[in-house]
């Protein structure tokens, strides 16, 4: 980019500007990377993509080059879906008591592409199952689409992962003895839905996931990278607003990992879900709009 | 006296069970009739195949040492131990062969078999020189043999509901560490801890279903077979019988001892924490 595009105020589009903090290695962003960034600063203003469009267009972008870079930065809202205040995670053990998370406090916006990255043992796992309440937090709250999680019963944890959130996990955890198809489909009647339907539904998502063809494949069939685009398609199905991801793309090689991160990237985008993916790959997680770096039970946000 | 053979219930009249020859008649007081045991123990083995013929000659001797030849008029089997160990003659030999047996005997049917001691002393009281008998005082051994039969029965199937109990225990358990990680995933995807408890309770109904099933079916093959071919024992020949009420609380009590068995495995599924299952790769 030639010139700073500039970033005005709150619903306001007249000439002035705020001043936002940009990356410290912003420097080091391809022209792609500083066009994303600044698309997401115009949208968490509430900018209108047609306004962001003019904008670039007065500075020489061309208009193609604009849009397919709408296309590909996420459906960041200005709504907080996941507010985690001040949570502390302790495990005990006979021998000791380990502190993973310390006073965590961060929040998460609907439409967000948050990575969650750190060294072996900082938490990140730990986090997500907080967020995902298949743990609980030793103190502090974790509030989800504006509901108190930390207080709910085991029913309403029940519901909250039918209907809220779904997983990702780094062993893909398909149900084996269901093919591909009625991998899908179960978490469809799971929801209510009929079998005819959910069926239907399935097939939809196996043909957006490239996997029709494999329809009737058992997961001890599938390949590595197939069994996990399996297992997103499973998330999708679910409808849930949230997606958590943990290490996804640890099983797989390279060129199956670029393809669940795009894959994830695509869900972000068109779908406009909040994905929090948990990855140990500092490359991977520039993928997503927003790093959270968790370091000695600490977490540092930074802008991708 | 009361008692009238055609309406009394499992009652055989042994001259209908007639396998060899004759009954004793009137014309032939030399002839008698005996078992089928009686018969068999005549050649060597009262339980092998060979057996002395209506036609033979036998000699019967008491207890004081008096002896007298017969000749076999016939051989009857009434499938059962006391008839077929019996030796049926006419009264009038009976009475040279043992002189205590001119008496005559009355059978006496009581309304209410607990007025069996008031009758008798009621009886005696009026005959001092009769000889008086309450049945199971002549062969209460029946009584204790059908209740040695009835308490063996009774342990076997206390046997087999405490077996089955435990085998359903085993292999539910067995079953779900096998699936922890499974169940982990599925609670994961949002389902709750009844859901976990039907799938296992209906699991056990599976396996409830179809080994009753399966059991009738031998059941009523073996049944069929001893139907047709009774299994000799010292008390008499064995064939099983259907009882449809036994049946039933067959049913009941291999229902309730699944149930039983199936409870605590299950509930420990539905405890399972997804967070401690989900991470290992099994």
């Amino acid at each position: 980019m030639t010139e700073e595009l500039e970033i005005p105020k709150p619903q306001n589009q007249g000439e002035d500007i705020i001043d936002v903090k940009k990356p410290d290695d912003f420097e080091s962003f391809d022209d792609e990377r500083k066009i994303r960034w600044y698309i997401r600063q115009c949208r968490k203003v509430q900018m209108r993509d047609e306004d962001i469009i003019k904008r670039f267009l007065r500075l020489g972008w061309s208009a193609d080059a604009v849009l397919e870079a709408l296309k590909t930065t996420g459906g960041y809202k200005d709504s907080i879906i996941i507010g985690i205040n001040e949570v502390t995670k302790k495990f005990t053990t006979d021998v000791y008591d380990q502190i993973v998370l310390k006073g965590i406090t961060l929040d998460i916006h609907e439409g967000e592409f948050v990575a969650v990255t750190g060294r072996s043992g900082s938490g990140k796992s730990t986090l997500l199952n907080l967020i995902g309440l298949l743990d609980e937090p030793t103190s502090g709250n974790i509030i989800i689409d504006g509901k108190d999680t930390t207080s709910f019963g085991e029913s309403e944890k029940v519901n909250f992962r039918l209907r809220s959130v779904a997983f990702i996990f780094q062993f893909f955890n398909l149900i084996e003895n269901y093919n591909a198809v009625d991998n899908i489909a179960f978490q469809i009647q799971l929801q209510g839905g009929s079998r005819g339907e959910a069926h239907k539904r399935a097939m939809e998502i196996l043909d957006f996931l490239n996997l029709k063809d494999r329809a009737l494949f058992y997961p001890s069939k599938l390949s590595g990278g197939e069994q996990q685009r399996l297992a997103i398609g499973r998330a999708i199905a679910k409808d849930a607003r949230i997606i958590l991801a943990d290490e996804p793309t640890s099983h797989l090689d390279t060129k199956n990992a670029e393809m669940i991160l795009t894959l994830l990237r695509d869900i972000n985008i068109k779908m406009g879900k909040t994905i929090v993916l948990v990855t140990h790959e500092p490359d991977y997680a520039k993928k997503a709009d927003r790093t959270i770096l968790l370091s000695d039970g600490l977490a540092v946000s930074v802008e991708n | 006296m009361g008692v009238v053979a055609s309406d009394e219930k499992s009652t055989t009249k042994i001259s209908d069970k007639i396998i060899d020859g004759n009954f004793v008649n009137v014309a032939n007081l030399d002839q008698i009739v005996i078992g089928r045991l009686m018969a068999q123990s005549l050649m060597g083995n009262p339980y092998g195949k060979n057996r002395a013929r209506a036609g033979m000659e036998v000699e019967l001797i008491n207890h004081l040492g008096w002896s007298q030849r017969y000749t076999i008029g016939g051989v009857a089997d009434a499938k059962s131990f006391i008839p077929n160990w019996l030796v049926i003659l006419s009264k009038e030999q009976l009475e040279k062969l043992d002189p205590s047996q001119k008496d005559s005997e009355i059978a006496v049917k009581l309304k209410n078999p607990r007025d069996g001691a008031y009758v008798k002393s009621l009886i005696k009281q009026k005959n001092p020189n009769l000889n008086v008998y309450i049945w199971n005082e002549q062969a209460g051994y029946v009584n204790d043999m059908i209740g040695a039969v009835s308490f063996m029965t009774n342990l076997v199937n206390i046997l087999v509901i405490i077996i089955v109990f435990v085998l359903v225990s085993i292999i539910i358990f067995i079953n779900i560490l096998q699936k922890k990680r499974q169940i982990g995933v599925l609670k994961s995807m949002g389902i709750d801890n009844k859901f976990v408890f039907r799938i296992y309770l209906s699991e056990t109904m599976i396996y409830l279903a179809f080994s009753w099933i399966i059991g009738f079916l031998i059941f009523l093959v073996v049944h069929l077979y001893l139907l047709n071919y009774p299994m000799p024992t010292l008390i008499g020949d064995f064939h099983t019988v259907i009882n449809w009420q036994t049946a039933a609380l067959s049913i009941a009590a291999l229902f309730g001892a699944a149930i039983a068995g199936t409870i605590i495995p299950a509930i420990l599924a539905a405890k399972i924490k997804i967070v401690d299952v989900i991470r290992d790769n099994v």
